[in-house]
């Protein structure tokens, strides 16, 4: 499986092995150094830039790649620390141009107009980052001891103190929510984080949402027996199959809240979600995208949804839409940053129809 | 803890990272030695043999002191940089080894390998089923707390579950209510009591009975015709019903019941007292006017021909006496208020004396002379009948010993039993002791037990009669005929007398086929070897047409009505001339 958009479109995948035929021609060092597998490792690399790139030109975003290159300089800086700033700035400059010259031979002519300005908009952002004098300070909330302290669990792979520590912390008396939204998500992040600079190895990555799921469902007695107030939500992920923990927050802070929730777990085709919502007539339906490359995927359903279902309200969210502001183009009812504002919208919705 | 584990190759550089718990900056594609302030002793290490792994103290960049191992493999090394706090992180630390001698040589690892990437599937399909069970779980649990609160409702709502009429609790409130809110009208509390009930869920089941039960509460409901009728089923059969009064009224009811009994398709004949208490006196409680009208409805038991009695002044003062009596009976016991008479047991052919009959009495000094009809049936509900009896055998036995240590003729004398006292697991004790406290020999008293209390199915009460067959004591049975024995209590019962009522006399004079019966019993008992004695004998034509019948021994008016202990003495006992 993949998960990556431009599986189906040839011309990508060769601008792809492309691009990567050409690094290592143009670097010597890097032919000489990189083993098989540091190669295969660059190879994935390219190829998740080239996707994102081909992802913004579907969904027409240019917004999108631009705050791609932002993050990945950011994540390459302290990764490459062997390299100054500027050094990074022009090695990703020199990516992208890369590209654009590549460009040339595989994808149609018509297409480049658009993939330029997209590449100009990544120049443009590296350019900027790398101007910033400090780099974006790590995000700091409330929770932070409890996100450090969980962290250091999960990396420890001690699987009776994570499972401890979420129910300590509702012991402690943390709101479900905040515990769901701030302390496990943010902690799920930064993990997220740490496997894309290859700090950790997958199966750590694994390990821990594995954890993590098991640690949340001890509170499954608690969440399930507060009173209903008679609002069904249907939520569900499209594309990713491993990434249901945002879909699943949603589900189980709005069942802590009295609704009812049908949870249909990940990559659920459009079929399922149109018979689910025939047979239980929710009142909201939640989509959850973790990865941009599926926000296609996202639109496409939507569009089938609303046209059987016109009235029904619908809300995304997901890691998937924080590099963009599309859904404002999609007929959606609203995005909201987390599960927390979700429930806080849909309580406000649903207040006048008790 | 710092745990780090990794593949490098002989450079130096990271080919493949396992572990990393303190996030050194040494990953995939940089060279280890970044790590470490001490090249040179670093470069000193990796010169010697590995093969069997080497370990040495270095200095981090950031001056912290850890461990070093480094350990040859085909063409790599696998390194180990490590350092713990306490030794509660050594088991960590173990791990992180165990995992690390573990990894095999990976090449080309997808972002997501297959095996992690199937597992990780399964475990969220895992949750999500968790989860629905959760779900469900908690679904259950309110649909419990629901069905709770509504059998409370149900039992709320007054009704009761069989019939469906009101609840004793409901019916007395409600009553109450309609007789404070109509204080002008008249009312009657009618109660209805199935004659035998116990013996239609005996031999029919109780499904049959609950049945029979809903039919009545159905019939009942008919009298439901204004909004200050109200009825309900108090005891297992037992109904109330409160109704205004009219002058119809009790013919109607009792017409509606027999009418409905009589037609009830049950191999059995049914019948049903029916009591009525007269509303008048407001100032009684509805519960109080339910057991008056239920008393009334007890005084016609067993009476086929009455139909219902209304409770009267008679029955109230023979309550209010029963009540009386039940205050006064401990004192008037200690004060020896009660006494023992006696009465003579006779051969009929020549008067001779065989025994006498105990009968208690009881002069009290308030309301004089108390028939034993009238505190006898209250002692023994109340339970006090034992008391009694205890004292009345003791009694005796002090008589007979009196007699012998004044050289006094002495006879046997037969002491009742009533059933109760069988529930007393210290009777045969009791009546083994005082014939030994008092010198005697048992068959001097004789023990005599009422027919029905055989009948009523008591395998305890015949070993307890055996027992005390066996110390030596005469068994009599009293009230023969009275009761419905059969030929099997008949065989088998262990008796020595045989009391044959009055009353079974009475009727056998008019009626030639009682009279063979009579025959029978008395040739029976005859073969059987037990005595006959004819109870109630009061005319000599009686005292003829028994000794025609085969039965020798009477006991009666006719002979010597019950009388004193002194009276006994001086008229049988004392020769005269002698003493």
């Amino acid at each position: 499986m993949s998960l990556l958009m431009m599986e189906q479109n040839p011309e990508f995948n060769k601008l792809t092995s492309e691009i990567y035929a050409c690094q290592l021609e143009n670097d010597q060092r890097l032919r000489e150094e990189l083993d098989d597998r540091a190669r295969q490792k660059m190879y994935q690399d390219v190829r998740y830039n080239v996707d994102f790139l081909y992802t913004a030109l579907k969904l027409q975003d240019d917004g999108l790649f631009g705050k791609y290159a932002r993050w990945i300089y950011q994540l390459l800086c302290p990764l490459m620390n062997y390299c100054s700033r500027e050094r990074v700035r022009d090695i990703m400059v020199e990516h992208y141009e890369l590209i654009r010259t590549c460009m040339g031979k595989h994808i149609p002519r018509e297409q480049h107009p658009k993939l330029n300005r997209l590449l100009d908009c990544a120049v443009r952002a590296t350019i900027e980052e790398s101007e910033r004098s400090t780099l974006a300070a790590p995000f700091k909330g409330k929770y932070e001891g409890q996100v450090e302290e969980y962290l250091g669990c999960l990396l420890q792979s001690d699987t009776k103190g994570a499972m401890s520590l979420i129910t300590q912390y509702v012991k402690d008396g943390i709101p479900l929510n905040d515990i769901y939204v701030e302390i496990v998500t943010e902690t799920m992040r930064r993990i997220g984080d740490l496997w894309h600079r290859h700090i950790i190895s997958v199966d750590m990555e694994h390990y821990s949402t594995s954890i993590t799921q098991m640690a949340l469902a001890q509170l499954y007695p608690f969440i399930f027996g507060q009173k209903r107030k008679g609002h069904l939500v249907l939520v569900a992920c499209v594309g990713s199959e491993l990434h249901e923990l945002g879909a699943r927050t949603v589900a189980d802070i709005f069942e802590y809240n009295g609704w009812d929730s049908i949870y249909l777990g990940a990559a659920v085709p459009v079929e399922a979600l149109e018979s689910a919502i025939a047979e239980y007539s929710p009142d909201l339906i939640a989509l959850s995208v973790t990865m941009p490359q599926h926000l296609p995927l996202c639109r496409e359903a939507i569009d089938k949804l609303r046209e059987l279902f016109p009235r029904v309200r619908i809300a995304v969210g997901g890691n998937a839409f924080l590099y963009t502001d599309i859904w404002k183009e999609w007929n959606v009812d609203i995005y909201t940053r987390d599960a927390r504002e979700l429930i806080k919208w849909a309580e406000k919705e649903w207040e006048s129809v008790r | 803890m710092i745990g780090y584990a990794a593949i490098c190759d002989h450079h130096g550089y990271v080919k493949r990272m396992i572990r990393n718990t303190a996030l050194l900056p040494a990953v995939e594609g940089q060279n280890i030695r970044n790590l470490f302030l001490e090249e040179e002793k670093l470069d000193d290490l990796l010169s010697q043999d590995l093969s069997y792994g080497v370990s040495i103290r270095m200095k981090l960049r950031t001056e912290k002191e850890v461990f070093l191992t480094v350990l040859s493999l085909d063409s790599s090394y696998l390194i180990l940089v490590y350092s713990i706090q306490s030794l509660e992180q050594l088991p960590q630390l173990v791990e992180l080894i165990l995992a690390a001698i573990h990894v095999p040589e990976v090449i080309g690892q997808d972002p997501y390998g297959t095996g992690y990437y199937e597992i990780q599937k399964l475990n969220s399909q895992l949750i999500n089923y968790q989860r629905s069970l959760g779900k469900s779980n908690a679904r259950l649990q309110t649909l419990l707390e629901e069905v709770r609160e509504a059998k409370y409702t149900i039992e709320e709502l007054e009704q009761d579950t069989l019939t469906g009429l009101l609840t004793e609790k409901a019916f007395y409130a409600k009553a109450a209510a309609v007789l404070e809110q109509n204080a002008d009208k008249t009312f009657d509390v009618i109660a209805v009591d199935i004659e035998q009930f116990k013996i239609v869920n005996d031999v029919f089941g109780t499904k049959t009975g609950d049945r029979l039960l809903i039919d009545l509460a159905i019939c009942l409901l008919d009298l439901k015709t204004n909004e200050w009728t109200y009825i309900t089923r108090a005891r297992a059969d037992t109904f109330f019903v409160l109704l205004p009064h009219t002058k119809t009224l009790y013919e109607e009811v009792n017409k509606k019941i027999v009418d409905f009994l009589e037609n009830y398709p049950l191999p059995m004949r049914l019948q049903a007292k029916m009591g009525i208490y007269h509303a008048g006196n407001k100032e009684l409680i509805i519960a109080r006017m339910c057991d008056r009208a239920l008393m009334a409805a007890e005084s016609i038991k067993g009476n086929y021909n009455a139909k219902y009695a209304v409770f009267d002044n008679a029955m109230h003062d023979k309550m209010l006496q029963e009540q009386k009596i039940i205050n006064t009976m401990v004192e008037s016991l200690n004060r020896g208020d009660f006494c023992v008479y006696l009465q003579p047991k006779v051969v009929i052919e020549t008067g001779e004396l065989i025994g006498a009959e105990a009968l208690v009495r009881w002069i009290h000094p308030e309301f004089g002379f108390i028939m034993p009809s009238d505190f006898i049936p209250a002692f023994e509900k109340n339970g006090f009948i034992y008391s009694l009896d205890l004292y009345v055998w003791k009694k005796c036995c002090e008589m007979l010993r009196d007699w012998k240590q004044k050289g006094i003729r002495t006879l046997p004398i037969s002491v009742n039993i009533s059933r109760i006292d069988f529930y007393h697991e210290s009777l045969p004790g009791m009546l083994i002791e005082f014939i030994r406290e008092y010198d005697l020999s048992p068959e001097e008293l004789h023990l005599e037990i009422t027919e029905t209390a055989y009948t009523k199915d008591s395998g305890q009460l015949l070993a307890i009669i055996e027992r005390l067959r066996r110390e030596g004591f005469i068994i009599e049975m009293d009230d023969f005929g009275s009761g419905y024995s059969s030929l099997n209590t008949l065989s088998e019962l262990p008796i020595d007398v045989m009391k044959l009522d009055l009353k079974f006399l009475n009727q056998a004079e008019q009626n030639l086929r009682r009279q063979k019966v009579l025959e029978c019993a008395v040739h029976l008992a005859d073969a059987l070897q037990v005595q006959v004695i004819a109870e109630g004998v009061e005319t000599k034509e009686q005292a003829a047409f028994l000794k025609n019948m085969g039965c020798f021994h009477a006991q009666g008016y006719l002979y010597g009505r019950p009388m004193s202990e002194e009276t006994f003495v001086t008229r049988y006992l004392t020769v005269p001339g002698r003493d």
